[in-house]
This record gives structure tokens, C-alpha cells and sequence, in this order.
């Protein structure tokens, strides 16, 4: 069954469609709400709202862009829904930092070390990483998506990288110890 | 063997084609969450409905317990009046028969005795009044010309003495104290009628005897009238009065009832008496539109399709009847309402300047300040500011909540075991809930709050009503009811004329 068809059964709220739809992009939607969210649990949750919110709004989507691009920004703005709804936390030291440039080594990383130095970050150090380095999104558009300032985002990067880097070079140095 | 790298594309590259399976229960959640949605979507979920009327059953359970408890009591006292009212009415009559009694025999004595211990001995009665009646005198012949004609009324409608006796019964349980107390001295006469008619049936014997002999000695009889003394004569005049009036009241009450009797509703007629108050809970679907091309939002959405919600709305309502066919009634409902003004274009405004799809109406939040919206019928007129990769197409869904007063007149049309009436009257609406959403990003937001919806407005009712009996007392109804809403809204554009329909179902207590 082509994707459209099951988008057009979708639309007629067509549970089998549903389904469908769902085991097509389910691990690639988990993976997103993986990356945004702080551990495993809340990003189960976060799929099953952007799930809901998916089928609930199927009528909407306009065949303008990927289905897949749509089916990613729902779930993305699940978390982001939820961020708002929390409210803003400011994070200690908001000074203004450069963005600036962190490199690292590139061994044979573990990827699911990757994705837990992510979910570990604080919440919006999270977000902003994500949005930034993982979906090009601009500064622009991620302080307007999180309702702070550019400079913000910027300085809230720089201190997930930093972060990042403390952690990939610590694992480097016990991944050695344990060689050694 | 290791090259440094930017952290951003490592982690980028290495994070690029990660899938990971969530667990089975995810789907089964969303299913279960999209089955509830969809029953929303599709009308009143079923356990709404289960649980209103549940609620409704409760709550009439109780009432009626409480209110039957109540009447039971009285019931029980009343029966003991009952008994002590009969029995002074009958002492009192008793008396009045006993001094008068002074000269007559020991028959009269005896039926007197009668009367008295409402006992059934009429053998032994007629026996004794037969040896009494030979020294029959005078006045205890007017006296029994007087029940003579009695009995001649009391014959024909005996069979109809003992229906209302038992409506007498049933009016006993329904009425109020006062009016049980009018319907126990209707009784006790009725009673004492009828034992006297019992009586009456054994003396017409006598009357008959004693007629012959009156007959046959006209004379002696014209004498001893005339030697009788006065006393004894005006005691008879009073005597035979108030027996007089006892028939004459029980022949009024008997006509009235020989006219129920002929109407064959013997259950109707103290039903329409008697339960003027009627308490009911309802629970149902409303439905809000509005009439004409219109938006309560902003000019530019006019012409925009609107579609109306399905909500719910309970409360409780009283009424009193005026009269058989009229009722008033009044109550407390709880009623959300909701409309969403279809194909708008809404797009995060970045660039902050003045937005041309500002809304006129409403008072954004901190979500939605940012937030453009236009129709997308204007949408190729406007050079639209920021950036446009983001727009979707969608609604902005207005949703009210109003705790409502209404004052209705009832009219029954049909009054049989289905009962038909037309409803009209007002309701005064109470605002409690404001909100305004629309799908932006992904989610349902709540954007803000309408600025136009003025705290108390009134609606114009007019409805249909069917009612079905389950017993005397409970009655089910369903009410279709259309309300035209009265300054709702101001500031509205184009014609903006809004109306909500419900479909109430209910449960009514009548007392």
C-alpha cells in the first residue's frame, strides 16, 4: 500500500492505516523523542503523545513537504509543549558565551553513549543542542520555539557542547584505562 | 587512526540513521487514547451517559426516600386520627343521638350501639330493634321518616359509596395534613353513613312494620304528637337537621364522585390534584451553531466555514403546576458550548511587526502572542511578514462555558401515558469558561481568551417535551430544545447569530 493511500485512510481516521503508519515510523519517531528527551520512560511518553497528536490532526496535514519532515516536527513540538508547559527554568550563568567550535576524537563511539550524554544534559541545554547541531534548526527559530533570546541559545549550545566533550573525553579515558 | 572532529557533526553523522523500537504497550496506549477520542468525536461517550442517568437514579432514589419517609409517618398518625376522630365524630353524634334517645327505645339504643362499636351483629340488632319497634314512639318515627329517605339515596349509590371510600383512602396517603383532615371527616361521615345505611337497611324493615301500624292508628299517632312535649319535639327538629346536613354534604360529595366514577380515571383525579411539585435532573448533547455569515473573532473569517461542537450539558430543574395543562419550572444548568472557525492559516510571526491577522477579539497568552492568523481566503491578498515554512493549515476553535439559569413555561398538549408539551421561556447564562485554541506546531494550543463575550446573557427558549411514565411518581422525558442566544457576543462582525440546540433526556420526581 503506497504511503498516501494509508495517508488518505488515515485521514478517514482508519484504524488498520493507523497502524500501518505507526510500524513504518514509529522507531524512526522513537529515535527523535530519544534524543529530546531525559531517559527512556519520557520519551516513550513523548512518542504516544505525538502519536495522538499525529492521527488527531492527520486531516491537516496538506501533502506540503515529507510526511516524514511533518510526522518528526509534531514530536519534536511534543516536547517542546511540554518544556513550555513547565515553564522557563533558568539555568544558572547565563552569560553570554561565543559560540564556539568544540572538537572531539572520533573513535568507534558507542551510540547509545551518545544518546545518554544527551538525555543527561539539562533540559534545555538538551533542547538546544538537538534543535541546533542534530536539526538545523537557527538560533533565531529555536529562541522563538523556547521563548528565550538568541544569546541564550547561543550560550546554552556552547555549555552543551562543553558538557558533551567532558563526557566523550572522560569515556575516552576510561575506555584506555580498561585497555590498559 | 583518530581525527578531531566538530562535536556537532559527530554527533550528528553517528545519531543520523538511529531507530530505536519503542515497547508493544506504546501502541496499545495510542490506540486505546485514539478509541476515546473517536467516541468523543462521534457523541456522548456511552459511561457519560451510564453515568448520568446512574447519577440521576441516585439522586431521585434519595428524594423520594427522604420525602416518602416523610410521609409515611404522617400516614401512620393519620391513621391513628383515623381511629380517635371517627370515634369522637361517632361519641359525638352519639351523644347528641343518646340525649335525644332519652324517650326512645332500646332499639334505637341499640343501633346507636352500633354506630358506636362499628360492630356487624345484625341479627342480634334486628332482633332487638324488632321487639323495641312494637313500643315504637313518635319521635323515633320522624327520625326514621328522616333516614327513610336516606336510605332511598344511599341504596341507589352504594356500589359508589364504597369507590370513593377508597379514594377517601388514597387521598388519606397523598394529601397534606390539613386537607387529610377535611377527607377524614368526609370519611368518617361517609363511614357513619354507611353504617347507618347498614343500619338503615335493618330498620327499613321496622320503618315498614311500623308504618303499618302508624297507618292503621293514624289517629293515636296524630295524638301522641301533639301530647308529646316539646322538648322532645325540638330535640327531633335539631336531630333530624343534622342528619340533614350529613346527607346533604355527603350527597354533594357523592354526586362529585358518582362524576369521577363516570369518568373511569379514578387514579387521574387526585394525581392532577395532588402533584403540583415535580423535581428533575436532565443530561445531553448540545449542539451550538450560528445562523447567517459571521465570526465572533474577526471580519476576515465572515465567510470562513464554521463548524459547530457537540458538548454536554446537565443540571437539575424544578417545577410547579399552575394548573392541570400548565407548569412552571426553573433550574441550574452546567453547559459547555464550542465552535471552530475552519480554514485559517496560522504561522509563527517572527518578524514582530504589525500583523495583519491580528484578531480582533481576542487577548492572546503568552503562546500565542506571537502567533498570525489569516483566513486563507485573504491569504494571497497579504504580503505575509517572517517566515512561512512553518504554516499550517487549521482551525481556531472557540470554546464557552456557562452555568445556566432557565425559566420555562410547560404546556401539555397530550396527556396520556406519552405525554406531549410545548416549551418556552428564557434562560440567563453565566460565562465561567473562556478559551481559545488552534492547532499550531503539531499541538492543540490554548491561545488565549475571547474579549467580546459579555459575563451574563440571556437565550430565548422553545422546545418540544416527551414524557413517558415509568410510575406515578417517576417520569422519564425527553426534551429537544432550541435556544436562541441574546447578547452573547458584542462587537461581532458580519452576521454573527448564535444559537445552541440540546436534546435533554431526564428524570422527573413528582410530589
Amino acid at each position: 500500500m503506497s504511503l498516501d493511500l494509508l495517508i488518505r485512510k488515515c485521514k478517514k481516521n482508519d484504524t488498520n492505516a493507523q497502524s500501518e503508519i505507526y510500524k513504518l515510523f514509529s522507531s524512526k519517531l522513537f529515535a527523535v523523542c530519544l534524543k529530546y528527551s531525559r531517559n527512556h520512560v519520557d520519551a516513550e511518553d513523548n512518542l504516544q503523545d505525538a502519536f495522538v497528536t499525529i492521527f488527531e490532526k492527520m486531516s491537516q496535514y496538506g501533502y506540503k513537504g515529507s510526511f516524514e519532515g511533518w510526522l518528526k516536527r509534531i514530536a519534536v513540538n511534543t516536547v517542546l509543549q511540554k518544556y513550555r508547559r513547565k515553564g522557563v527554568f533558568n539555568i544558572v550563568n547565563e552569560d553570554d558565551i561565543e559560540d564556539i567550535v568544540v572538537e572531539v576524537e572520533d573513535y568507534d563511539i558507542d551510540i547509545n553513549f551518545l544518546l545518554q550524554s544527551i538525555q543527561e544534559l539539562p533540559y534545555r541545554y538538551r533542547l538546544v543542542f538537538n534543535l541546533y547541531a542534530l536539526d538545523e534548526y537557527s538560533h533565531k527559530e529555536i529562541a522563538k520555539m523556547l521563548d528565550i533570546t538568541t544569546g541564550t541559545t547561543k550560550s546554552n549550545l556552547a555549555r552543551a557542547r562543553m558538557i558533551l566533550k567532558d563526557k566523550i573525553e572522560n569515556y575516552y579515558a576510561k575506555l584506555n584505562s580498561q585497555s590498559l | 587512526m583518530s581525527d578531531k572532529k566538530n562535536i556537532d557533526r559527530l554527533f550528528k553523522e553517528k545519531l543520523k540513521d538511529f531507530e530505536a523500537t519503542p515497547s508493544n504497550s506504546v501502541w496499545e496506549n495510542i490506540s486505546i487514547q485514539l478509541q476515546s477520542i473517536e467516541k468523543g468525536k462521534k457523541g456522548i461517550p456511552m459511561w457519560w451517559l451510564v453515568a448520568g442517568v446512574a447519577a440521576a437514579l441516585l439522586l431521585l432514589f434519595t428524594i423520594s426516600q427522604v420525602v416518602l419517609n416523610n410521609n409515611t409517618n404522617p400516614l401512620q398518625e393519620i391513621i391513628v386520627d383515623e381511629g380517635t376522630i371517627k370515634n369522637s365524630e361517632n361519641t359525638d353524634l352519639q351523644d347528641a343521638i343518646n340525649k335525644k334517645n332519652t324517650l326512645s327505645d332500646s332499639g334505637e339504643k341499640n343501633v346507636s350501639e352500633n354506630l358506636k362499636s362499628e360492630s356487624s351483629n345484625f341479627p342480634s340488632i334486628s332482633s332487638t330493634t324488632n321487639t323495641g319497634s312494637i313500643s315504637a314512639q313518635n319521635d323515633n318515627l320522624t327520625k326514621h321518616d328522616n333516614e327513610n329517605r336516606n336510605v332511598t339515596v344511599s341504596n341507589n349509590t352504594q356500589n359508589v359509596n364504597r369507590n370513593t371510600y377508597k379514594i377517601n383512602k388514597n387521598e388519606l396517603v397523598k394529601s397534606s395534613s390539613e386537607k387529610s383532615k377535611n377527607d377524614l371527616t368526609d370519611n368518617t361521615n361517609s363511614n357513619l353513613y354507611k353504617d347507618k345505611v347498614e343500619n338503615n337497611n335493618i330498620d327499613k324493615a321496622i320503618i315498614d312494620e311500623l308504618l303499618k301500624t302508624v297507618n292503621n292508628t293514624s289517629e293515636t299517632k296524630e295524638t301522641y304528637k301533639i301530647a308529646s312535649t316539646n322538648t322532645n319535639v325540638d330535640e327531633n327538629i335539631t336531630e333530624s337537621e343534622e342528619s340533614n346536613t350529613i346527607t346533604e354534604n355527603y350527597k354533594l360529595s357523592l354526586t362529585e364522585e358518582i362524576a369521577a366514577n363516570e369518568d373511569e380515571n379514578i387514579e387521574d383525579i387526585p394525581k392532577e390534584e395532588f402533584d403540583l411539585w415535580s423535581i428533575a435532573s436532565n443530561i445531553g448533547p448540545v449542539y451550538f451553531n450560528s445562523f447567517g455569515n459571521g465570526s465572533s473573532i474577526h471580519p476576515q473569517f465572515n465567510n470562513n466555514s464554521k463548524t459547530g461542537d457537540i458538548n454536554m450539558s446537565y443540571g437539575i430543574s424544578g417545577s410547579y403546576a399552575i394548573n392541570k395543562k400548565l407548569r412552571v419550572r426553573a433550574g441550574i444548568n452546567k453547559v459547555n458550548l464550542g465552535y471552530s472557525t475552519n480554514n485559517v492559516i496560522v504561522y509563527d510571526n517572527i518578524g514582530g511587526s504589525d500583523s495583519p491577522g491580528l484578531l480582533r477579539n481576542i487577548k492572546l497568552n503568552e503562546a500565542g502572542e506571537n502567533l498570525s492568523f489569516i483566513s486563507i481566503d485573504e491569504f494571497n491578498f497579504l504580503q505575509v511578514p517572517g517566515i512561512l515554512n512553518n504554516f499550517i493549515e487549521s482551525s481556531i476553535d472557540q470554546k464557552l462555558g456557562f452555568i445556566e439559569i432557565p425559566l420555562e413555561l410547560e404546556y401539555r398538549i397530550s396527556n396520556k401515558k406519552m405525554g406531549i408539551s410545548v416549551i418556552g421561556g428564557f434562560s440567563a447564562l453565566f460565562l465561567t469558561d473562556n478559551e481559545i485554541y488552534s492547532f499550531f506546531n503539531g499541538v492543540s494550543t490554548l491561545l488565549g481568551e475571547a474579549t467580546n463575550i459579555n459575563n451574563t446573557s440571556f437565550s430565548a427558549n422553545f422546545g418540544l417535551g416527551f414524557d413517558f411514565k415509568m410510575s406515578d411518581k417517576f417520569i422519564l422525558n425527553l426534551e429537544p430544545i432550541f435556544k436562541y442566544q441574546i447578547n452573547t457576543f458584542n462587537n461581532t462582525s458580519g452576521n454573527f447569530n448564535p444559537y445552541f440546540i440540546g436534546i435533554y433526556f431526564g428524570l422527573n420526581f413528582k410530589f
